[in-house]
């Protein structure tokens, strides 16, 4: 009788699907991530229940433990033109082009706009120093030094500009800005609400406190 | 472990007639899909961590106008102290504070046993009792989620006659922490309707007869008690 021949299997599986599907999927993650902003500086947001999302096209206003405040805006030409704007308000402080192409990739900032240039020019180590020392944007109300003010209005009219020419000639969803605070959970509230009441005074009413979801702080 | 696998026994070379090598165009892929999935995993993770949470917050409008002012029966006011002392202690009192009125506390912390948690859950029952039956209908699938969310939202529900108005006031050492924390006991007990607003000055007496404790920013008399519903 002939032996039964044991067939020999090799034990390697045809892979090409399962890297196919990871590739996939990379590539959607990669495509869908928002790579997170170095901030200037870290703030312990206190932890809610709230699960809604930031939304995209924010304006941004960071305020430290010690109070000091920060400030971003999504969106490269929003930026650039909102710089623009700052130009035209405070002659005084001049910008190279270079400066202002860098400025439209940056992002929060904490400098008066005296020192904006100069922060602009900083390579990292030298911005890390300036975020350590920096007062922060002011936000006194006397002698019209609240630039804080100046800027919220100036990017809020921009990116109103942008959104509308995005609908009307684009076709693109209406984005309309949304003002986001992020507050360390230790800061004194009367400075959160001085940061409120400068907003209120430009019709803005709804904002959208960053906080951590309850439970991922513990 | 990345060596392409060429297929050949390994033999040839002892022929010294040159021959096409025969050539298995299989390669070994495992490197790639341990790389792949290495990508993969942090995508997921990075995306999944970089998504902020927010509160949305929605303040009034200062007006010196008062004639179209939020009429509040007394009765549904809540107020609650929030000074920022170290025990995390949180005052209240219900009604118009008058000489005669106590201010009683409760503690953020919810694993205590005077915690505001329990304050909220007890004196905001009507509407947490009306919401979990419609939560309950919603599970049972008596009712779609956009029926669900008009009704949490409508006026039978969130502004009942009978619910509470919270008016969180801050002063003294107050931090932002305090405040949203609050502010999210509030949302925990389905609460909707609630202001935020700076302290009075009597009711800063007031604590600081109770605690004992000197405030010491003197503040300007808060504008009156009521505010748009978040």
């Amino acid at each position: 009788m002939p032996k039964i021949k044991v067939a020999k299997s090799s034990p390697s599986l045809d892979m090409t699907p399962m890297v196919d599907l990871a590739f996939l999927l990379v590539t959607f993650f990669m495509l869908t991530a928002t790579m997170r902003a170095p901030e200037p500086v870290l703030v312990d947001t206190p932890s809610s229940i709230s699960e809604t999302e930031l939304p995209d096209n924010t304006m941004l206003v960071t305020i430290d433990t010690a109070g000091r405040v920060f400030f971003n805006v999504d969106g490269k030409d929003v930026r650039e033109k909102m710089l623009m704007r700052m130009m035209n308000k405070f002659p005084e402080v001049k910008f190279t082009q270079k400066q202002i192409d860098r400025f439209k990739l940056m992002k929060s900032f904490g400098v008066p706009f005296e020192q904006l240039p100069a922060y602009i020019d900083a390579d990292e180590v030298e911005r890390k120093k300036i975020d350590t020392q920096t007062k922060g944007i002011p936000i006194d109300t006397v002698d019209n030094k609240d630039q804080l003010s100046f800027w919220i209005n100036f990017g809020r009219v921009e990116a109103f500009i942008w959104n509308k020419d995005q609908v009307d000639n684009k076709g693109a969803k209406d984005k309309p800005m949304r003002f986001a605070i992020k507050c360390d959970g230790k800061a004194q509230y009367r400075k959160v609400d001085a940061i409120i009441e400068l907003f209120k005074k430009q019709d803005i009413f709804r904002f959208n406190l960053i906080t951590d979801l309850e439970g991922a702080a513990q | 472990m990345a060596d392409v696998n060429t297929g050949d026994g390994g033999g040839g070379g002892k022929h010294q007639k040159k021959r096409a090598k025969k050539s298995n165009p299989r390669i070994d892929m495992t490197p790639m899909v341990d790389l792949a999935f290495l990508l993969l995993t942090f995508f997921v993770l990075t995306s999944q961590l970089n998504k902020a949470k927010t509160l949305e917050m929605t303040m009034p409008k200062d007006v010196k106008d008062t004639t179209n002012k939020m009429k509040l029966a007394d009765e549904l006011a809540v107020t609650l102290l929030v000074d920022g002392n170290k025990d995390g202690m949180v005052y209240y009192y219900s009604g118009v504070l008058k000489e005669t009125t106590t201010l009683n506390e409760g503690y953020l912390d919810k694993s205590k046993p005077k915690s505001m948690r329990k304050f909220f859950l007890e004196s905001n029952k009507n509407v947490i009792d009306k919401m979990k039956k419609l939560r309950q209908d919603f599970k049972d699938g008596k009712i779609t989620e956009d029926t669900l969310k008009a009704r949490a939202a409508s006026k039978a529900y969130q502004g009942a006659d009978d619910a509470k108005f919270y008016i969180v006031k801050w002063g003294g050492d107050a931090t932002y922490g305090d405040v949203i924390n609050i502010i999210d006991e509030l949302k925990i007990s389905d609460v909707s309707k609630y202001a935020l607003t700076k302290i009075s000055r009597v009711e800063l007496e007031a604590l600081s007869g109770k605690t004992g404790r000197k405030y010491p920013e003197l503040l300007e008399p808060a504008p009156a008690a009521a505010g748009g519903p978040q």
